[in-house]
């Protein structure tokens, strides 16, 4: 079975591996078969006469699975918005991280925040408003600074992402220092430790995350025009402001749910649509879903890496993928200059 | 087919373009010449709807197309642009795809018709053997035959082409100019091209329109308007007109 032919079978039996890997590995081991089989028994119509631990029930179901998903659907945003940002840049090292959208949507997070902590399941929607309100203003000036002519080159772009990430970290700080009570915990879900459990951020996530893809995915076609630049992509008959207007939020809508519940993880929004890109070739049609799949397998594998190389202490996953992405950004950045499918 | 009514276009509230008028008829070519900064690309920009004029209209079979939607105007209108800049890794056969747009719809799904037209455009455009290249590995006068082919795959009516063979060598110049004027021909396209190279309007083009300071100077067959007194009084220097001993087309040399 060529792996080129069938994208989505392949990216799907990649994410189930992971999130059974993910769900498997832990203080206490359940076999992935035991996973499974506690998973199936789950769906309605279908019985199993438990042979597992009754412990497993808990710690399977109310730990790790809200847990794993919270980091998949991360992952998947990550992804996806990341893809669509490198489309709507017409640049490869376009990254919700690096462009300065996720500093961007930290702000905002932390004024809710630091405004008030979230203890109920309306602050959990509070937020990833106030997220989706700091990034998007982000893209706009980043894209108003970068914007130069048909394609947006990097110096700019990474130029225009560093000053606003600075910016929006200078007043990120300045608002944790006024609050030293939600210090520690702020610090920690910047890093990207995802301090929160349980099902409700989960929830609270998902519809931030479904309407924000599906305006990408919807977006495939009109991402692929305007890689040939606004100008052109007028003259094929796009509408070009709508189109942009659809991305822009949608990607934003993504982002902030990531990194209102997740925190600031670098690098996967980069090193997922690079590699379908490899595989697949530059289709935004696939890339966008294929990236937000791919996003999700990443994110759980950096996950499981997170808690298990210095078990029983886990590390913020943002520290795991900015150590496995800063090399691979170092390689494109060199393979940018001398490949021609840039 | 292509009517131009007294358009005065610019940039920032300065008109570059000053009532220009004339028209193109289905299968003509009409070559567009004047010195840099004439109003050429300016006029292209204005005739495609991506920059706005500020009085006058343009008419297609005698329908104004001022008022029309971006899908609309891209099934009346096909723009080469100048220096057309293509993504360098969408295949040909992607890119020619692309120049459907206008009859995809939001989600960009070819139909049957879409992919026979994207078929006919490479055979007419001779891509056909580099359907499934990435673009950035095709050589320069390849890749603007790649411009044209998606502008034909609008099956648009009416095709603009802002300096064609800029950085080409003579033999693809020739090549892509030979493939425009069989197709203005076989299709009834009404064609507008602005070209620097007064030879290569004086040998394709029908008819010529010299530009100068936004303005029409003058307009007509290659031999009327390629005189030594006319391009001296726009360029600003001497030239020899002389007449090709083959094709009989005007051949402009400065002194």
């Amino acid at each position: 079975m060529n792996i080129k032919n069938r994208p989505y079978l392949w990216s799907i039996l990649l994410l189930m591996a992971a999130l059974i890997l993910s769900v498997a590995i832990g203080a206490v081991f359940i076999p992935p078969g035991t996973v499974l089989r506690m998973l199936v028994s789950r769906l309605p119509g279908v019985v199993i006469i438990p042979d597992w631990a009754a412990a497993y029930s808990a710690i399977l179901f109310e730990v790790r699975l809200p847990h794993a998903l919270l980091i998949l659907l991360t992952g998947a945003a990550l992804g996806g918005s990341g893809a669509a940002y490198q489309g709507l840049f017409r640049n490869p090292l376009a990254d919700p991280y690096l462009i300065g959208v996720a500093s961007g949507a930290g702000l905002g997070a932390i004024i809710a925040l630091t405004a008030n902590w979230p203890g109920t399941l309306a602050g959990w929607y509070a937020v990833p408003g106030a997220a989706f309100i700091g990034g998007l203003l982000t893209v706009l000036i980043v894209y108003a600074l970068a914007q130069t002519g048909p394609s947006m080159p990097t110096a700019t772009l990474i130029l225009a992402g560093v000053a606003i990430s600075a910016f929006a970290s200078a007043l990120t700080s300045f608002l944790m220092l006024r609050s030293q009570d939600e210090l520690r915990r702020a610090i920690a879900w910047l890093l990207g430790g995802s301090a929160v459990a349980g099902w409700e951020p989960v929830l609270a996530m998902l519809p931030y995350i479904a309407v924000g893809m599906a305006g990408l995915v919807l977006s495939g076609h009109a991402l692929n025009v305007l890689q040939f630049g606004e100008e052109q992509a007028q003259q094929l008959g796009l509408n070009v402001r709508r189109a942009k207007n659809l991305i822009i939020i949608g990607a934003s809508l993504t982002t902030a749910a990531a990194v209102a519940f997740s925190g600031i993880i670098g690098f996967v929004g980069l090193v997922a649509p690079h590699v379908v890109r490899f595989i697949w070739g530059e289709d935004y049609r696939r890339l966008i879903p294929l990236a937000a799949l791919g996003g999700a397998s990443a994110l759980l594998l950096a996950d499981v890496l997170a808690r298990t190389v210095l078990a029983p202490q886990a590390l913020p996953v943002g520290i795991v993928t900015a150590l496995a992405g800063v090399p691979f950004f170092l390689w494109i950045l060199r393979r940018a200059r001398r490949q021609v499918y840039w | 087919m292509l009517t131009i009514n007294g358009l005065t276009a610019g940039y920032g509230g300065q008109p570059v373009i000053r009532d220009i008028s004339f028209s193109v008829g289905a299968g003509e070519i009409l070559g567009l010449i004047g010195p840099n900064g004439a109003g050429k690309s300016t006029l292209i920009k204005a005739i495609s709807g991506v920059l706005a004029p500020f009085q006058g209209d343009v008419t297609l079979a005698g329908e104004s197309i001022s008022h029309w939607g971006v899908t609309e105007r891209a099934r009346g209108v096909a723009v080469v642009p100048q220096g057309g800049y293509l993504p360098k890794a969408f295949t040909v056969s992607q890119t020619v795809l692309l120049g459907r747009t206008p009859y995809l719809g939001w989600l960009g799904r070819p139909r049957e018709a879409d992919q026979q037209a994207v078929q006919t455009v490479l055979a007419q455009t001779d891509l056909v053997g580099l359907a499934g290249r990435p673009v950035g590995e095709l050589s320069g006068g390849e890749q603007q035959r790649v411009l044209l082919a998606r502008a034909l795959a609008q099956a648009a009516p009416v095709l603009l082409l802002d300096e064609p063979t800029t950085y080409l060598d003579l033999r693809h110049q020739t090549d892509i100019l030979r493939i425009v004027k069989i197709l203005a021909k076989e299709r009834g396209l009404a064609v507008l091209m602005a070209v620097h190279d007064l030879n290569l309007a004086g040998r394709y083009a029908d008819r010529v329109a010299l530009l100068a300071g936004g303005e029409v100077r003058a307009l007509g067959v290659p031999g009327e308007v390629l005189t030594a007194e006319n391009l001296a009084a726009v360029y600003g220097m001497e030239v020899q007109v002389m007449v090709h001993p083959l094709n009989g087309a005007p051949m402009v040399l400065p002194n």
